[in-house]
């Protein structure tokens, strides 16, 4: 660490490792040995499947990925041979690492890196999430805080990735008072940015000018209409989910639409303002008896945004790790709700990306996750099985290039063993 | 060793545990003015000595316990607030049974600690016994507490409160001096939070202010962390009892697993009630019969809580210069028939069984 | 004499519609007849054909070994699976008008028959899902609720719809009708006094009218209404199901309605530990586990940190018949609705149940312990035409219900897809 140091040896040495390192992608600068991950199939997501491939982990991050990769004498070898290996999956909305704790206004004082969630996060193939606290209160259209978290058991500092990735609004047609106040707020803000615009341009020409004073309360929405945020809100209904676009259209706003329950009968509007939608699949709405034109959820929504150009991310119905009895309708089976999309025409790739670089460009953690590919994290789960076979379990799971589960070390599964 | 004259005492027992030094066999302890002036097996008894001869019976410390809010009001409710100058000293009500029944229970050290969250104020540290406040408190030093939850209310009102009196330290304001004599560890501060992560919390909170001596009070699952704690050494405090290893029925002994990783503990009663210290005894014995090293535990309720509380320099061990606080037991401390014979305070009977 | 006959069908709108004649081309047939297994060439054919006539499974086999008559309209699912329709043991969907009638903990008069909705959204969703028979049930708010009714979800003839107008007698054990009013029945004991006593009743009952019909009795019974229903149960004619929790509840389920009454009995949840007695379960002839909605146990009872497979605990412990179910009731996406019978199966052979049992528990199992399966269940000739063809298994929710027959009659076809040869 320290780099004061003269000693000749010390000199020569890392002259050495300098011209050693040029053989290599990455310089070995890491103090632990790399991990490789041998044989198995690697599912990219963002450059298709490669067969009996390796993956080189160095200091946290995927350094190499291929089928002929060189592997340090030193490194840490996982076995993934006949199984498949994977991103870890991405949640776009959960609830995890932040038990019991009481309200809080900041999510990162907030985190429990041992809580029960963030094991069986890890037992699941989890590896990244959004969550939030606080909901916006009374006609106050926008509140509580978010951010992107990773699971990583036990330890604190590397668990917050950002904080916030969105602004929490919250306004249907139902609270009509919020959707009011969140206008007139949106109109306040752009009247404030505009007049600033004019005195920052015309204030050497006319001194006499006063700077325009900000008005109270509105800071959110200025990050939302200089596009700093998007806003993160509800819509269910084909006529909710055009009240909001309304905004888009007005605003210029960001976007992110939950439930969307309605959006496969309005896709290509959600398409034309780029909105990014965070569905789930068996999401049920009867139709509705009182509208002549089409209405209520169906399993094919997924494939019908998908179809119009809708950027979407998938999530189960009940967004946390459930372990009361219910199976395969929380984010222990995240990747089955991805599996129903399929059964409803989702074509299989898109309902991957669902669950992995789609829901991390949503959330706004692509850089970092979602794929494997060199450069980003080393969150990667290591299955039995293709994910959207019903008997597949996640078998190891890294983040960060650390191996944080391995079902047969666990309590969880590690007795449930399957033949075929 | 020559022993002069005064007020003397003179207790000669089959064998003495002074805890810092082994046992004694056959041991002889010269007691003047309430403090210890001689201990050994070879020493001369002064003619003038009063003379209690237990030579059947086992001489042990007095107890400490180090955190406890026994005969104390209820705690605080509401959210987290800073009163670094609410003292326990304030609080004392000695006309009350149950410092008797844990006198006679052995404890002849107590730290009595403020409740809530937040900086909630400066703990004392009493014998239990005595007609007023005064004749109750110990030493002069306290203790500064700080109850922790995680979120942003909770580290705001912390870190406010340091940060401000960082800079003060010449201040006699009752509510800077506190937290100015704990950030330069001229007295201990106890940490009480819930579990492991948000220990971590904490930790990374307290960073900034390396002079203070830290000590953490019970919690769940705090053996989660072990490492992180023994590497700063911070001290832990736990009630005597086996937990089980959540989500099973597996036991586990936390206090032997911080004490394997390093860590140096200190045990309390597994309930703050006069039952739970009525106990105390068979709870030590209990831990030692699942795993914890005797010696450990012999510590972990006499020296290391006076460290703790930073009292050791008169209390938690037998030793020439320390106070005679001691109890005469009828056998092994950890034994299940041995009972208490006596207790001594400074030097005087404060209770025989009849 | 076929075509004017199939013309005169199709255009005359009011007519109810009837089943047609059907040769199925199966890429791979699954019987789940209860004596074939699974086994390639019996319970599995390969490239077979199904012959559907007169509401029925008029043949079916190896394609070489069938001939398909004229007239016969081809469905083409050769690239796809064809099963029986699955079967649902437990669920409240199809009817309207309440199921808990709570006045008093025991209600053996009444019958949910009464109360069967066509319109009901759960009939058409369900059929979806590839569900085609559906014991649906009054509630556990008393200790006998009264009597379900088996019907199948094809709501275009509402007379057909009932498969048995007294499906099972339904009792509940505990853990939902413990009485808050200050009657007896607040507790275990209470609640099992309430059952002996009319399971006491009606045996006696059932008794003396099997006596008098025998001629062993001279002086026929005197006549109660409120037990007539309850002498089919004691005569065989249908079975008891029991919704029980725990190992107390289950063993508690056993000895009462098998041990003492010699009913026929389902025991189902069966949750909160219930799997603990499985051994007991699999001693007993006549006792018919059914698992739901609940499928998984957390740590419980065993506090061991483990996600137990309730269904793969009782296979484990010898239980031979297990079926699953959903618990449906309304249309909703918080627990399972009737559709995902088959996705509850697939959770179970996720969390350990083998998977030909899993696929056996939504279809024979849930038939048998129904004591229906002259009727529904598998695939064998004679029994009814339901049929589900979709390409993959049942079980994998991946791929969807492409085309469902119930009673010959085509019920649902998936947008987009016709397999129905011109």
């Amino acid at each position: 660490m320290d780099g004061i140091q003269t000693n000749r040896v010390v000199y020569t040495y890392r002259l050495l490792l300098a011209v050693l390192s040029a053989f290599v992608a990455l310089p070995l600068l890491a103090d632990e040995p790399a991990t490789a991950i041998k044989g198995g199939d690697l599912y990219t997501i963002t450059s298709g499947i490669i067969k009996n491939g390796t993956i080189l982990i160095e200091d946290g991050r995927i350094s190499r990925i291929g089928q002929n990769v060189e592997v340090p004498k030193n490194a840490k070898v996982i076995d993934a041979r006949g199984k498949v290996v994977m991103p870890g999956l991405v949640a776009a909305t959960a609830e995890v690492g932040i038990a019991g704790f009481g309200s809080t206004n900041k999510i990162a004082d907030s985190l429990d890196p041992f809580s029960n969630s963030v094991s069986m996060a890890l037992a699941s193939g989890v590896t990244t999430a959004f969550v939030s606290r606080g909901r916006p209160s009374d006609n106050n259209p926008i509140g509580g805080t978010n951010a992107v978290i990773k699971t990583t058991y036990g330890d604190l500092d590397n668990m917050l990735v950002r904080e916030p990735v969105a602004e929490n609004v919250t306004i249907s047609s139902v609270e009509w008072l919020r959707k009011t106040n969140f206008l007139q707020n949106l109109r306040k803000a752009q009247n404030y940015l505009q007049k600033l615009d004019t005195y920052t341009r015309t204030k050497d020409n006319n001194r006499k000018q006063e700077e325009p004073k900000k008005p109270s309360g509105i800071d959110a929405y200025i990050r939302l209409l200089k596009r700093q945020l998007p806003a993160r809100l509800q819509a269910a209904t084909a006529g909710d989910i055009l009240g909001i676009l309304e905004l888009v259209d007005e605003f210029g706003i960001r976007i992110i639409l939950e439930e969307v329950v309605e959006g496969w009968i309005v896709a290509e509007e959600i398409a034309k303002r780029d909105v990014c939608v965070i569905i789930t699949p068996r999401h049920k709405r009867r139709p509705n008896e009182d509208i002549s034109g089409p209405s209520g959820s169906t399993l094919e929504n997924a494939a019908i945004l998908k179809k119009a150009g809708v950027k979407l991310a998938i999530v189960p119905t009940s967004p946390n790790f459930a372990t009361w009895g219910i199976a395969g309708r929380d984010l222990i089976t995240l990747p089955m709700e991805a599996a129903f999309a399929v059964s409803g025409g989702l074509d299989e790739r898109t309902a991957l990306e669902a669950i992995t670089i789609t829901a991390a460009e949503i959330i706004g953690v692509a850089d970092r996750v979602g794929s494997l590919q060199v450069g980003k994290d080393a969150d990667i789960i290591i299955l039995d099985g293709h994910p959207f076979h019903h008997k597949t379990f996640v078998e190891v799971t890294l983040v960060n290039g650390k191996v944080l589960y391995e079902k047969k070390n666990s309590t969880y599964f590690a007795h449930i063993q399957h033949d075929n | 060793m020559q022993a002069a004259a005064g007020d003397m005492t003179v207790i000669k027992a089959d064998r003495v545990e002074t805890i810092t030094s082994g046992m004694i066999e056959n041991g002889i302890i010269v007691i003047e003015d309430g403090r210890i002036k001689a201990i050994g097996n070879d020493v001369e008894i002064p003619e003038t000595a009063d003379i209690i001869d237990v030579s059947d019976k086992t001489v042990f410390p007095g107890l400490v316990n180090p955190s406890s809010r026994i005969g104390l009001s209820a705690s605080p409710g509401g959210g987290p607030s800073s009163n670094p100058h609410y003292r326990i000293v304030d609080e004392l009500y000695p006309h009350q049974d149950v410092y008797q029944r844990i006198l006679r229970a052995g404890f002849t050290t107590v730290g009595l600690v403020p409740g809530g969250t937040g900086v909630t104020g400066q703990g004392a540290i009493v014998r239990p016994m005595g007609r007023k406040p005064e004749e109750m408190i110990v030493a002069e030093s306290e203790l500064l507490t700080i109850g922790f939850q995680a979120n942003d209310s909770n580290k705001k009102i912390i870190k406010d409160a340091l940060e401000s009196a960082k800079s003060k330290t010449s201040s006699s304001d009752p509510r800077v001096k506190p937290l100015v004599n704990a950030l330069q560890g001229k007295v201990p501060t106890f940490l009480t939070c819930r579990g492991p992560g948000e220990m971590l919390h904490l930790m990374k909170l307290l960073k900034p202010y390396g002079k203070m001596r830290l000590v953490l009070i019970a919690g769940s699952e705090k053996y989660r962390i072990a490492g992180q704690l023994a590497d700063k050494k911070i001290p832990v405090v736990l009630p005597a009892q086996t937990d089980f290893e959540p989500p099973t029925r597996n036991r586990i002994n936390v206090p032997a697993m911080l004490a394997d990783a390093g860590v140096k503990i200190a045990l309390r009663p597994r309930a703050d009630t006069i039952q739970g210290h009525e106990d105390f005894f068979r709870q030590i014995a209990e831990l030692v019969k699942s795993g914890l090293d005797q010696e450990i535990a012999k510590k972990a309720i006499t020296i290391h809580p006076a460290e703790m509380l930073g009292v050791d320099y008169r209390l938690g061990s037998l030793e020439a210069g320390k106070d005679a606080n001691l109890l005469i037991l009828s056998g092994a401390p950890m034994d299940v028939g041995t009972r208490i014979h006596m207790v001594m305070m400074e030097g005087k009977i404060v209770h025989k069984a009849p | 004499m076929v075509i004017c006959l199939l013309i005169v069908g199709s255009s005359n709108a009011k007519d109810k519609p009837t089943s047609g004649r059907y040769a199925i081309k199966a890429g791979k047939i699954l019987t789940m007849a209860p004596t074939e297994g699974f086994v390639v060439g019996k319970g599995v054919i390969n490239n077979g054909i199904v012959l559907v006539s007169n509401e029925k499974i008029e043949a079916l086999g190896p394609a070489s070994s069938i001939q398909i008559p004229e007239g016969y309209v081809v469905i083409d699912a050769s690239d796809r699976w064809v099963t029986p329709g699955i079967v649902e043991a437990h669920a409240h969907i199809g009817v309207a008008g309440g199921f808990n009638d709570m006045v008093t903990p025991i209600n053996p008069e009444l019958k949910l028959a009464d109360s069967v909705d066509p319109e009901d959204i759960s009939v058409r969703k369900g059929v979806t899902g590839g569900v085609t028979t559906v014991n649906t049930m009054p509630g556990s708010g008393t200790n006998l609720a009264g009597f379900t009714v088996i019907i199948k979800l094809d709501p275009s003839d509402p007379e057909k719809m009932i498969l048995r107008e007294y499906g099972a007698m339904k009792m509940t054990q505990a853990f939902n009708p413990e009485r808050r009013a200050g009657d007896l029945g607040a507790t275990r004991m209470g609640m099992s006094w309430y059952m002996r006593q009319i399971l006491g009743q009606a045996k006696e009952y059932a008794e003396a009218w099997r006596a008098y019909e025998r001629g062993e009795r001279k002086e026929k019974p005197e006549y109660k209404l409120e037990l007539e229903k309850m002498r089919k149960a004691f005569n065989g004619e249908m079975p008891t199901i029991v919704h029980t929790y725990s190992g107390w509840g289950v063993m508690q389920t056993m000895r009462m309605f098998s041990d003492e009454n010699n009913l026929n009995v389902i025991p189902t949840h069966t949750a909160y530990g219930g799997y603990i007695v499985g051994d007991e379960a699999a001693k007993r002839d006549g006792v018919f586990i059914n698992i739901g909605p609940r499928v998984i146990e957390f740590s419980r009872p065993t506090y061991d940190g483990r996600f137990h497979g309730m269904g793969a605990e009782y296979n484990k412990a010898g239980v031979k018949e297990l079926s699953i179910n959903t618990d449906a009731v309304g249309w909703s996406s918080f627990i399972a609705p009737q559709e995902e019978l088959s996705f509850q199966a697939s959770m179970s052979a996720h969390y350990g149940l083998d998977e030909r049992e899993a696929l056996k528990a939504v279809t024979i199992n849930s038939a048998r312990a129904l004591d229906i399966d002259d009727r529904v269940g598998s695939l064998e000739v004679g029994k009814d035409a339901d049929i589900v063809i979709k390409r993959g298994s049942l079980l994998d929710p991946a791929t969807p219900v492409d085309l469902v027959l119930i009673n010959g009659r085509i019920v649902y076809r998936r947008k987009g897809i016709n397999l129905v040869a011109k």
